[in-house]
Parts: structure tokens; C-alpha cells; sequence
């Protein structure tokens, strides 16, 4: 084993270093470079199949790398087993004890840690405090709702004050509504207890609300990391864009840069401006991105000086607001929301109209994603 | 699409199945199952009705395969049989040890075989197979070819290795189709909270399969009590229970013999009954929610 001087940097709990996951001929996971920083809520954000869970598992000890090290707390655990790491897991489908009470459940890791019973009843009561199941502490499992149980599972993986929490899609078996409160409640737990939460999700509305950074992986890779608002605002590649919140995403060519700011040629005519990450250059096919609601219609007959015009062909009503999905000479459609009070008067499915955009908000990715 | 529908519109909605044959016909197909299934049960229960009525039989003779009178005679006195209680004791001492050892071994199997990837896993499944699907006349003799070839004597010992050897592959079967259905996330959520896996296994794994290894220990006590035919080759002047019976069979058959029957019979009933409905409540715990 390659043993390393804890340089324990205050910044970092955790760190892959390289890490390489294949079975057989298949890579899961393409040399990922991680650092978790103390404390944060930290969420590992993609489809099915991206590689999130293998890299959660890798973290807790269930799965080992093929190739490259993972340091907790500056020291090398690639070949740990999970119980030597100071690590705590929630998992999907909870995995509470069955055959054991709510209290017990939660005393299974200090008891395995051989506490003072003393000290392992004011640690369980404290959990169980925490989470707000307290009198549920003689229940069985099978007595509690999912809610309770994913309750339970967060007080027993807590109640060990781990290094970080790892929690692998824990909300996706409530229901939608329970899901909402769930994830304010975790993200109150979060900044009670300062622990590091490492949490896994194919939920994009779920990572945004409470992530203080998202990792976005796409096959193995990590497209994108950086807070909620700079993912959403700023995305860096086209899978991004358009796996956080729904993009339109505009072929076009960098006529002009002025500082942060781009004059576009859109394919299929238009042109308009938008922000630009500092790496853009005139001359680079870039896609232009266009959230719905970031969008101006208007009704007019001929090609706008700003923006582009094109096809109505559906309106529909949302309540909330109104959707319009439109279609532009080139066959490609997309999609504006407006709020009810800005609904365009008058419109018509299969009528021409002028979309103009707010310029502060665009934005532009490169057409192909960055080389690694 | 518009078209589609158009062209379905023209037909009418699907007539019901008709009925088919007579009512008289339609009412034996309803009752023959019903008739059908008492039988079975008749037919299953015969010979334990058999052997609980023949043990309040009045002996006149010395075969009393024949019902005479009631009597609880039997009852008051079921060792009245020189020999019938050595043998049932050497017997049951035999099972309890049988059964303990099978399990043992046969959970472990279970469990590596459930749990762990290893060359010959598919062999191990089809050598628990065969050892069920061997006549035991064949296996009989040849274990006793074995003992004598490495000059062990025939005894208690020699009917308790051959005991466990045909033991081990239910109880591994029966624990098996459990661990099949058991949750190994359970054991990754008491790594993940620090235990170790000797721990693991006494704390989460064995208490939740342990209806199954009853049940398991249960049909190997069994097994061992009522085996014969591999007994009679190996056991040398040892007398168990069911030697014992085949051996006074063939001079008489006193109604002692039904009366331990029917007890072993009902106790062992009991014991399974208690063990089912101990995992019922389980079960039913577990799937609430």
C-alpha cells in the first residue's frame, strides 16, 4: 500500500485521484479527479447509468477502483473495507434491520463501535431527536412509513458523526410531495450537523434545491462542477445544458466577442448576442442556449433586426403559464414559456413570430463537448 | 390515425363467450375438483388415521393387523416392548445430533453458495441433487464398502456420518431458496455502520433466515429419525427405532409401536406448525408499509 503523509488539508475530506472503474471490457468510470470539500452538500447529479452510483460505492468501500486512489481525510482507502471507513451510507431502499426496533437500528453502529451504553442512549436519543422520531423509538421498521423509515436510515447512518454522508438516491421511493419536504429537512439536517453529504440523484429539481455543488456526470465523466446557479446559468457543455432544466440549444457561429459578450450568426438565419465563457473565440461553432422562459415572442411579419422568427405550432396552457412550441425554417422546434399577463394577444397556431431574447441570460456552450 | 379509427368504427363490440355443454356437465366440472380434492386428502391421510386408530387396538394375537376392541392399554404402557425404548432413545439422541451438525454444515454451504463467486458452484448444486437423487439401497452399500474398506466399526458412529452425509443437502436446499430472497443490502448497511462480517452473520443474517434453518433442522431430525434402509447396512448391532420396528414386525406388531409412532408424529406436527406460523408472523411484520 502506498502510504501517504496525512496532509490533512482542511479543504478536502474526500479525493479521487484518478480513479478508473471497469468490469471486464466495460469502463464505468473514465479517470475521475474529485475533491469533496468539509462540509459541503456535495451531489453527484446524472441519468441512469452515468456512472453516480459506482462512484458512491467506490466512496463507501462496496466497489473497488480498477486504477487511481480515493483519500479520506488524506489518507489512502482504496482497499478499505467499508468498515474501516469513517464513512455512513443511506441507502436507496433504506435497509433498516427488520428484525430490529427503530432504537435499536440506530444503536447497531455505536454498539458495533463498542460505546458505553450510557453514551449510545444520549447518541440514539439525539439522532432520533433530530429526525423527529423519538416516539417512534419501539416501533419496528415495517410499522413506519416510507417517510418515517427514511427518517430512521438518515438517524442511524448520523448517529456515527461520520467523515461524510453518503446518501444513494435516498427520496426516490417517497412520492412527490413527501420528496419536497424530505429534501428541505435534509438540507436543515445538513447545516445542523456541518457533516459533509455526498448525495446521489438522477433528479435535476432535487440537485438544484439542495446542493451547495453539483457534479454533473455523463458516461463515466464529470461534465460539470460548480454550484446550483452557475450550472443552470452557465452550463459548459450541450449535455448539461440540457440535462439541468430545459434547454434550447441553437447551432450558430461567433461573428464578434467584446469581452464577455458574443455576436452570433444563428444557422438558419437570425443573429442575436449572448454571454460567453472566456474560452470562446470569433469563428467557433458554438449552441446557442435559450431557456424557455428567457424568451420574447412578438407577432410580426418579417425577420426581426434582433432574434429570429419562426412557426407557431402549438399553444398550450399551463396554468402558471403558457407554452409555446414553435418550429424554424430548418425543421428545429423549441419551446417559450411566458407568464399569463405576457401571453402573446392574438396568436394563432401556424402563424410567423419574432423571438427575441433577454441577452443577460443567454448563454453559449461549445458545439462539441471539451476534449477529456 | 383519423382513418384507423374510421375503419374500426364499422364493427360491433365482441360478443361474450358463449356458454358450451350442459348444466349437468357444467356442474361436474364445477364439483369434480372439489370431489377430487377431498380424495387426496383421504388418500394422504390413511395411514396416519391407521396408525393413531391401530395404537387404542386391543392385542389378541401376536399379528394384530386386525382391529379387535378399543383399549387405551397401549397408551399407559408404550415401553412395555422390551428393546422399543433403548432404541427409541439411541434414536432420537442420534437426530438431535444429526440434525445439529447437518444444519451447521449445510447453512454454511447455503450461504457460500448464495454469497460468494467460486469455480464449481454449478457442480456443488448438481452433487446436492445427486446425494438426494441416489437410491439409498445404492448408497447404503456403498457407504458400508467404505467403512469397512478404512475398518471402521459399524456403529453409532458410522449411522451418523451417513446420516449427516444425506441431511446436508435438504438443510443447504431448504436455507438456499431464503437466501435467495434475502436483501443483501442488509448485510452492506452493517458493514457500512462498522461490523465485521463474523458479526454481520450473528446479528442481521442468521436471525432473518432463521424460520428457514428451523425448518431446515427440522426435516433433518426427521429424516434421521425414520431412516431404514441406509441404517440397516451400516449401523452393525446398533438398534435404532425404525430397525427396531422392522425387526419385531416380523415376529408381531404390538400396538406400543403404533403409540410411539403416532407421538413422534404429532410432535413433530406441532413443531412445524409452530415453526410455520412463527415465520408467517415474520413475514407479515415485514411486508406492512
Amino acid at each position: 500500500m502506498n502510504v501517504e503523509t496525512p496532509a490533512k488539508t482542511s479543504d478536502s475530506v474526500i479525493r479521487l485521484e484518478k480513479v478508473h472503474k471497469a468490469y471486464g471490457p466495460v469502463t464505468i468510470i473514465h479517470s475521475l479527479d474529485l475533491d469533496i470539500r468539509r462540509g459541503e452538500f456535495l451531489t453527484l447529479l446524472g441519468p441512469s447509468g452515468c456512472g453516480k452510483t459506482t462512484t458512491l460505492k467506490m466512496i463507501a468501500g462496496f466497489e473497488q477502483p480498477t486504477s487511481g486512489r480515493i483519500l479520506l481525510d488524506g489518507v489512502d482507502v482504496s482497499r478499505t473495507p467499508p468498515y474501516e471507513r469513517h464513512l455512513n451510507t443511506v441507502f436507496q431502499q433504506y435497509a433498516l434491520f427488520p428484525h430490529m426496533s427503530v432504537q435499536d437500528n440506530v444503536a447497531f453502529g455505536p454498539r458495533t463501535a463498542r460505546l458505553e451504553e450510557a453514551q449510545i442512549k444520549q447518541r440514539v436519543e439525539a439522532a432520533l431527536a433530530m429526525v423527529n422520531m423519538s416516539k417512534f423509538a419501539g416501533k419496528k421498521p415495517s410499522e413506519l412509513s416510507g417517510g418515517q423509515q427514511q427518517r430512521v436510515a438518515l438517524a442511524r447512518a448520523l448517529v456515527n458523526m461520520p467523515s461524510a454522508l453518503l446518501l444513494d438516491e435516498p427520496l426516490s421511493a417517497l412520492d412527490v410531495k413527501l420528496r419536497r419536504a424530505m429534501q428541505l429537512e435534509l438540507k436543515r439536517i445538513q447545516m445542523d450537523v456541518h457533516t459533509t453529504f455526498i448525495f446521489v440523484t438522477h433528479d435535476q429539481d432535487e440537485a438544484l434545491t439542495m446542493s451547495s455543488r453539483i457534479a454533473v456526470m455523463n458516461a463515466g465523466r464529470i461534465e460539470q462542477l460548480d454550484t446550483p446557479e452557475e450550472i443552470y446559468k452557465h452550463p459548459a457543455t450541450p449535455f448539461v445544458a440540457g440535462f439541468i432544466g430545459h434547454a434550447n440549444l441553437l447551432p450558430a457561429s461567433v461573428t464578434a466577442k467584446q469581452g464577455g459578450e458574443v455576436e452570433l450568426a444563428l444557422d438558419g438565419g437570425g443573429k442575436g448576442r449572448s454571454h460567453a465563457s472566456a474560452a470562446t473565440k470569433v469563428g467557433d461553432r458554438v449552441l446557442l442556449m435559450l431557456r424557455p422562459e428567457m424568451m420574447q415572442l412578438s407577432l410580426a411579419d418579417q425577420a426581426p433586426a434582433q432574434g429570429f422568427s419562426a412557426r407557431l405550432v402549438s399553444i398550450d396552457f399551463q396554468g402558471s403559464l403558457f407554452r409555446y412550441e414553435l418550429e424554424r425554417e430548418d425543421g428545429q422546434h423549441l419551446v417559450v414559456t411566458l407568464l399569463p399577463q405576457h401571453k402573446l394577444a392574438g396568436a394563432a397556431e401556424g402563424q410567423t413570430v419574432a423571438v427575441d431574447w433577454d441577452m443577460d441570460l443567454a448563454w453559449v456552450v461549445p458545439a462539441e463537448g471539451p476534449a477529456n | 390515425m383519423a382513418e384507423t379509427l374510421a375503419s374500426l368504427s364499422q364493427f360491433t363490440t365482441v360478443p361474450l363467450k358463449p356458454r358450451s355443454g350442459s348444466r349437468v356437465l357444467q356442474a361436474i366440472g364445477r364439483h369434480g375438483l372439489t370431489a377430487l380434492a377431498l380424495f387426496c386428502v383421504v388418500y394422504l391421510l390413511a395411514p396416519i388415521v391407521m396408525m393413531v386408530a391401530l395404537s387404542f387396538n386391543k392385542v389378541e394375537g401376536r399379528f394384530d393387523y386386525v382391529w379387535n376392541s378399543f383399549s387405551v392399554d397401549a397408551w399407559l404402557d408404550p415401553f412395555a416392548i422390551p428393546g422399543l425404548a433403548g432404541s427409541l432413545q439411541i434414536s432420537i439422541v442420534m437426530a438431535l445430533v444429526v440434525a445439529s451438525v447437518a444444519t451447521a454444515i449445510g447453512t454454511s454451504m447455503a450461504y457460500a453458495q448464495v454469497r460468494y463467486q467460486f469455480i464449481g458452484q454449478r457442480l456443488l448444486d448438481i452433487i446436492l441433487l445427486l446425494t438426494i437423487a441416489t437410491p439409498e439401497v445404492i448408497a447404503g452399500s456403498a457407504l458400508l464398502k467404505v467403512y469397512l474398506d478404512m475398518r471402521l466399526p459399524l456403529g453409532p458412529v458410522t449411522i451418523l456420518l451417513s446420516h449427516v452425509m444425506f441431511d446436508i443437502a435438504f438443510v443447504a436446499i431448504v436455507v438456499k431458496s431464503r437466501l435467495r430472497g434475502f436483501d443483501i443490502v442488509l448485510e452492506h448497511a452493517a458493514m457500512d455502520l462498522g461490523a465485521r462480517g463474523p458479526r454481520v452473520f450473528r446479528l442481521i443474517t442468521l436471525p432473518l433466515i432463521l424460520p428457514a434453518v428451523i425448518t431446515a433442522w427440522l426435516l433433518a431430525f426427521m429424516l434421521s429419525l425414520d431412516d431404514f434402509i441406509i441404517s440397516n447396512f451400516v449401523s452393525g448391532a446398533t438398534v435404532t427405532f425404525p430397525l427396531f420396528v422392522w425387526g419385531t414386525a416380523r415376529v408381531a406388531m404390538p400396538p406400543q409401536i403404533y403409540v410411539i409412532g403416532t407421538a413422534v408424529f404429532f410432535i413433530l406436527s406441532m413443531l412445524m406448525l409452530a415453526s410455520f406460523l412463527l415465520d408467517r408472523r415474520r413475514n407479515q411484520t415485514k411486508t406492512v408499509g
